[in-house]
């Protein structure tokens, strides 16, 4: 860890325009659980709000911003030369900047989804799944989605299709999706923590952990194998 | 941990050769690395800063290699062609944060030591979207600067500079040079290079070129045939005489450009220039053109990878 590659993450994150976006998705989700108790009069359905809008979009996407905030722009404009050319290990330029940014996506994603379940007037169970899910789920999204961004120059194109193609639209029609799908790793902890039924099928919660140290050590590794082989090219 | 070694060093994308099979050693004072756009001045620089693999060859500091090695960044710093991006970032901190990278025992006074030494105090406590390209330049320059360097690698950085910065950057590398660190520059102006480097590397199509000080390059530069295009009255009756004169090696008839014309090469210009309008004096001919064929750096370029 290296505490001036994490202070100059956070400034890029939250000192951008992708910072405003990142503060607008919680407060969106926010508004949208307000709104709803507002015109129904009673609380909202928890599945729709929480767990439809909130775990299935608002997590993975300030995830997949924070991710892409601290590593595509630099690496892709090969600016992150100047923070390279020092004899500070790839590995931990990466594991700050990951911490960075999954410390921001957690902390975005529990305040939306919290603030989402006391607007909306849900039960104390939604509290815990909200912190649990939230926060677990940010930080394991921020794992695959810097994996995604080591491996490829278009993580965020990668990490919005997977959001949407493999775990909104396969992983509802066809089981198996589960085992390769960050969602139903976050429900299944979130389940184990409150009790609550979130729509994870047969997911082993052993299956759900492990699955889910794997992708933390892909996700720093794979970002730190990628900064030990960073290539400047020139312009010509 | 002075000298920078390249032993055959080769570097290719697919089927295209960047650099091929170089040679060369880099030691204290202020070397130019001189070649055309496109030479792989670039690719050398990014091998020699451990941020390229070679696809062949060896390159070391001292006795460590540089690539996947971030400690020789303790030795080296680099001042990549690359504009700085960390616009929100102030000129100071974007300077502390690499003396803090570099471990430094007071990266604030390192920080100001090295704004200090690139001229840069005043605007330093400005951000850096605010700062003009010479400004960026000494910032990357004092950032690279910053743990004082035993080599410092510079890849074109008067591009885009005015002439007073050039000129002030110029100082700078020399002092550094005569403190006996390593200063290596890239760049594709000669009068640019002659300036300021004791040695001069030249890379041309991904070749080492010549090596040697700026008088021997210059010398090969200079002393070599050159070709005069002439158009006269009577260019048959001209080229006869002077394939003549003894600095002539060859006189060609033909088309050149829109006309007829006389190419002549020449081993010694001097001699030529002031043979030529006697010659046709004498012999009644006037002489309507003479223009060197080959005075673009190019053609330079070319005739030193061919000697």
């Amino acid at each position: 860890m290296n505490l001036t590659i994490m202070r100059l993450a956070l400034q890029a994150l939250v000192g951008q325009r992708r910072g405003l976006v990142i503060l607008a998705l919680p407060v969106l989700l926010v508004a949208l659980a307000g709104v709803l108790r507002a015109l129904t009069g009673e609380p909202v359905s928890a599945n729709a709000v929480v767990v439809e809008v909130g775990i299935a979009l608002v997590v993975p996407l300030v995830a997949l911003l924070a991710a892409n905030g601290v590593l595509g722009p630099e690496i892709d404009d090969g600016s992150v030369v100047y923070l390279l050319s020092t004899p500070v290990s790839r590995y931990a330029v990466a594991a700050s900047k990951f911490v960075v940014a999954a410390g921001v996506a957690a902390v975005a994603a529990v305040t939306g989804l919290l603030g989402a379940t006391l607007a909306g007037g849900l039960s104390g169970r939604w509290v815990v799944v909200s912190v649990v899910v939230g926060a677990g789920g940010a930080v394991l999204y921020t794992a695959l989605f810097s994996a995604i961004a080591a491996a490829t120059r278009h993580g965020m194109i990668a990490g919005l299709v997977y959001v949407t193609v493999v775990e909104s639209l396969l992983g509802r029609f066809l089981d198996g999706f589960r085992f390769v799908s960050v969602r139903a790793f976050a429900e299944r902890l979130g389940e184990v923590a409150a009790d609550v039924d979130l729509p994870v099928a047969d997911l082993t919660t052993t299956y759900a952990v492990i699955a889910s140290l794997v992708l933390l050590a892909a996700g720093v590794g794979g970002a730190g194998w990628r900064l030990a082989r960073f290539q400047l090219r020139g312009d010509e | 941990m002075t000298d920078l070694t390249l032993t055959g060093v080769s570097r290719w994308y697919g089927n295209v050769v960047a650099v091929n099979d170089v040679t060369m050693s880099i030691r204290p004072g202020v070397t130019g690395l001189l070649g055309p756009n496109g030479a792989g001045k670039s690719t050398l620089i990014a091998m020699m800063a451990g941020f390229l693999a070679p696809s062949a060859g060896d390159i070391r500091l001292g006795d460590a290699p540089v690539w996947r090695n971030v400690g020789a960044y303790r030795d080296l710093g680099l001042v990549p062609e690359r504009e700085v991006s960390f616009s929100y970032l102030t000129g100071r901190a974007f300077v502390q944060a690499s003396a803090e990278l570099h471990r430094l025992a007071d990266p604030r006074a390192a920080t100001a030591k090295a704004l200090a030494e690139v001229d840069l105090v005043d605007a330093a406590d400005r951000p850096i979207s605010t700062f003009s390209k010479g400004m960026r330049q000494r910032a990357k320059l004092a950032s690279a600067l910053v743990h004082e360097p035993t080599v410092l690698l510079l890849d074109e950085p008067f591009n885009g500079v005015d002439p007073r910065q050039r000129m002030h950057l110029m100082e700078l590398l020399t002092r550094m040079g005569e403190q006996g660190r390593t200063v290596l520059f890239s760049s594709h102006i000669l009068e640019e290079v002659e300036q300021i480097a004791r040695q001069i590397e030249v890379v041309v199509s991904g070749r080492h070129a010549a090596s040697g000080d700026f008088g021997a390059i210059r010398r090969l530069m200079t002393d070599r045939p050159s070709h005069y295009v002439v158009r006269s009255s009577d260019d048959r009756g001209l080229a006869s005489m002077l394939m003549g004169l003894t600095g002539v090696r060859s006189v060609a008839l033909g088309r050149v450009g829109t006309g007829e014309a006389i190419t002549v090469e020449v081993t010694d210009m001097g001699q030529f220039t002031l043979a030529l309008p006697r010659l046709a004096q004498s012999a009644g001919i006037t002489v309507r053109e003479l223009a060197p064929s080959d005075e673009s750096l190019e053609s330079v370029f070319t005739y030193l990878v061919q000697s």
